[in-house]
């Protein structure tokens, strides 16, 4: 029996002694990967502690796809970044936002894109592989991403379990070895180069309208948000890009969304620039679905909000 | 509660230490344990139907302790039918009520007449055809005079209810497992890492072959309307691995799980897609309830000896009482009377039994003539399988009609998952065909080298690690 004991012990122990470090080969390979919509790059530069930029947009694919840095801090004159991260609604963006002054020094300047779902709430973790190669590591990210549908108490709390059954990022890690990719993300922006697609005709097909319904506890959070962001003296702009005209229907509640984001703008005194009904939201050329700018639209939108900042209060004391 | 879950994970070792380190004392504490743990094994799945087992062993021990006493033939064969029709009495409630009023009422209404009976919502109590025949192989051996009473209740109750093979078997002799609970046990290494070795084997299988092939069998079978040909033979060949890891899987950890409790349990699959005729195959699947059937069944109605038109009669009986044992639906029947068919030929030619040694004993592949026989039973048998599958009768004729067409030769582009099960299938092939001449395919792994030993169970871990959901049930477990 001691034998017998002693052997399964020394497998399990083996088995652990293997599983930690192959935990960590795995997450820094991973960490590394440059699919998964350019999530992981983001997350390695807030890790990273490089993130130093004057500039921060946050928001959801309606900030990483839409506000192009490089002509925001061509226009404005300062280093920019953007932290939209695809899929979500405003508590993700804010938990960004606290990763980003954990480890890096605070933005001056934070331009918060918004969109009809930024305020409602959502059960299931999206694109989850950008957690894998942190959450075990990370008692904040553990905490917030149990919050959602996605991870296992055995995922979030033993090596190895969460990339279980990941066919796509193991994948992605031997692709990433025989050939590996340039980064997606211009300091966290990436455009999208395509035409008109299918998905929002497919999307109207499948659900008709949808009705926007607002989460007051993530309200009460942008409130928090806003007043912190005062405290600490960074200045917040809001703003809510384009959308294409057909498309705007869709969400059937969607003028009492904009609606309020505008009393919320105006009880905070903060700078909204609407561009829900501007002249690009006329041309399809410039969208490749109803709520998503092209490469080319994202470029033209990103101007036009760079003059329009260069307006604000920010920009003329500073 | 099952196998493949974290339960039984932390269940297991907890009896186990229970058993070995603080019952050890008495072999009655030993198997009191025995009892209370499968009782509590049982009721994770549904307390209620405890009632069910314990009346079982109630009324059979009570039966097995008066045949002891008595030797009037007239009291002998009363006590022997209450038991038989105590057990087949809640067997053919529980299973078959629906089945055989739906067929009255159909009956019925051709020769012109409605009755008027409703079908009643019955849970079918998991594994209550394996304990049914496992309890009842102990009254039949009694009345026979082949075995002894019971000694006491507990270690009876033990047998009855013996938590590894209690829902899904294989269905233990009372001859071969009751004696086992009168002896003091004593822990052996060897026994208890051979146990360990065919569990991991056993979960290999279930969780690596079955719940893979799951996914895409499902999926044909239930869309077979759609599909051509050559992806409804490719559904027909997932389904034929699903259940056979599923199953031989289970079947694997049941008896590795005895052994770390240091019992012997009968072997049940003996690697049966390498059989090379349907009478081979016979004597490698489901050996405990083939046998069961065997020596309660076929032999009792007069066996291979009388005429050729007996020995028919007793083949098709077989055959088709053993597909009704798996399921109150036609095309289990159906399943059963084809394999007869397939079998009859054999029986006919008096050529069942040409193939009872290992195939291609001592050497590491088959002769041509071996590879075309294996090929062709495999066929056969993935044929029958379309029926065990089939929702309906209807079905199984339309999935095969489709099958047997002119798309079975269309081209068709594997889909990432159904490439990666059939990877798996092969690497379960060509592990079963090295180890075929053992119990289980990896009991010979012991002999490799230390390192290569490691590497392998490494390698059997990440697979089962990698393909492990817990969303699918045992298959036999509806049995």
């Amino acid at each position: 029996m001691k034998k017998f004991l002693v052997k399964i012990s020394f497998t399990l122990t083996i088995l652990a002694l293997i599983a930690y470090p192959l935990d960590l080969v795995i997450s820094c390979q991973l960490k590394r990967n440059n699919s998964f919509e350019g999530e992981l790059e983001v997350w390695n530069d807030i890790y990273n502690a490089t993130n130093n930029y004057p500039i921060a947009i946050y928001g959801s694919s309606r900030a990483w796809i839409h506000v192009n840095s490089k002509i925001i801090e061509k226009e404005l004159e300062k280093p920019t970044y953007n932290y939209g991260v695809n899929g979500y609604h405003f508590p993700m963006q804010y938990f960004r936002h606290q990763e980003l002054l954990r480890f890096n020094n605070a933005p001056e300047l934070i331009i918060i894109t918004l969109d009809a779902t930024s305020f409602q709430k959502l059960e299931n973790l999206y694109n989850k592989v950008q957690f894998l190669p942190f959450v075990i590591y990370n008692n904040k990210m553990q905490d917030f991403v149990s919050n959602y549908n996605g991870f296992s108490y055995t995922d979030l709390n033993f090596p190895l379990c969460r990339y279980q059954g990941e066919d796509l990022v193991l994948l992605e890690l031997i692709r990433d070895l025989v050939n590996p990719q340039s980064e997606l993300r211009y300091q966290g922006f990436a455009g999208k180069d395509k035409k008109w697609t299918k998905d929002f005709i497919k999307a109207k097909n499948e659900f008709g309208t949808i009705e926007i319904v607002l989460d007051a506890g993530i309200i009460e959070l942008f409130n928090k948000f806003i007043s912190e962001c005062k405290s600490k003296g960074i200045e917040v702009v809001m703003v809510y890009p384009p959308e294409y005209v057909d498309g705007q229907n869709f969400v059937s509640n969607r003028d009492q969304v904009i609606n309020l984001y505008e009393r919320l703008a105006a009880r905070n005194s903060l700078k909204f620039l609407n561009y829900s009904k501007d002249q690009l939201s006329y041309e399809k050329k410039y969208f490749y679905n109803a709520t998503h700018l092209n490469l080319m639209g994202a470029n033209i939108f990103t101007d036009k909000l760079a003059k329009d900042l260069k307006k604000t209060e920010y920009f003329s004391d500073n | 509660m099952l196998f493949n879950s974290l339960d039984f994970a932390i269940f297991l070792p907890v009896v186990f230490v229970l058993y070995w380190f603080v019952f050890n004392k008495s072999l009655k504490w030993q198997n009191l344990l025995v009892a209370a743990a499968s009782y509590l094994f049982y009721g994770w799945w549904d307390w209620r139907f405890l009632s069910l087992i314990l009346f079982s062993t109630l009324v059979d021990y009570f039966v097995g302790q008066h045949l002891g006493k008595t030797e009037s033939p007239t009291r002998r064969k009363v006590l022997l039918w209450i038991s038989i029709l105590v057990n087949l009495g809640f067997l053919g409630f529980f299973k078959y009520y629906n089945f055989f009023l739906d067929n009255f009422k159909s009956a019925f209404s051709v020769a012109g007449y409605e009755l008027n009976a409703n079908s009643l919502n019955i849970i079918l109590p998991v594994g209550i055809s394996f304990y049914t025949f496992q309890t009842l192989s102990y009254t039949i051996d009694v009345y026979k005079k082949r075995l002894e009473p019971a000694k006491n209740f507990i270690s009876f109750a033990a047998f009855v209810s013996f938590f590894p093979q209690l829902v899904a078997g294989p269905i233990e002799r009372a001859t071969n497992l009751l004696p086992q609970f009168y002896r003091n046990r004593k822990f052996e290494y060897s026994q208890g890492v051979d146990g360990m070795r065919q569990i991991l084997w056993g979960l290999f299988k279930k969780v690596v072959i079955a719940d893979n092939c799951a996914v895409y069998a499902n999926h044909i079978f239930e869309n077979s309307a759609d599909m051509s040909g050559s992806t409804l033979l490719l559904g027909a060949v997932f389904f034929t691995f699903q259940i056979y890891g599923d199953f031989s899987g289970y079947s694997d950890i049941a008896i590795g799980t005895a052994r770390l409790f240091g019992f012997n349990l009968m072997q049940n699959f003996a690697f049966p897609y390498f059989s090379r005729d349907i009478a081979e195959f016979w004597r490698r699947w489901h050996i405990s309830l083939s046998t069961w059937f065997r020596d309660y069944v076929y032999i009792p109605l007069g066996g291979s000896r009388g005429g050729t038109w007996m020995k028919v009669r007793n083949t098709f009986i077989i055959f088709i009482v053993s597909g009704f044992w798996h399921g109150a639906n036609w095309t289990f029947i159906v399943w059963g009377a084809l394999n007869a068919i397939y079998f009859l030929p054999l029986l006919l030619a008096k050529r069942n039994r040409q193939n009872m040694e290992v195939v291609a004993q001592n050497s590491y592949l088959p002769s041509f003539k071996e590879l075309w026989q294996m090929s062709l039973t495999f066929g056969l048998t993935v044929i029958a399988w379309v029926f065990f599958r089939a929702e309906d009768i209807g079905h199984a004729i339309s999935y095969l009609g489709g099958m047997f067409s002119f798309s079975l030769f269309e081209f068709f582009r594997l889909e990432y998952g159904e490439l990666i099960s059939l990877i798996l299938i092969l690497i379960l092939v060509i592990i079963e065909w090295f180890g075929r001449e053992n119990q289980y395919a990896i009991e010979k792994v012991n002999k490799f080298k230390f390192i290569y030993r490691y590497l392998f169970y490494l390698s059997i871990l990440s697979l089962i690690f990698w393909f492990y959901a817990d969303n699918e049930n045992f298959i036999y477990f509806q049995f």
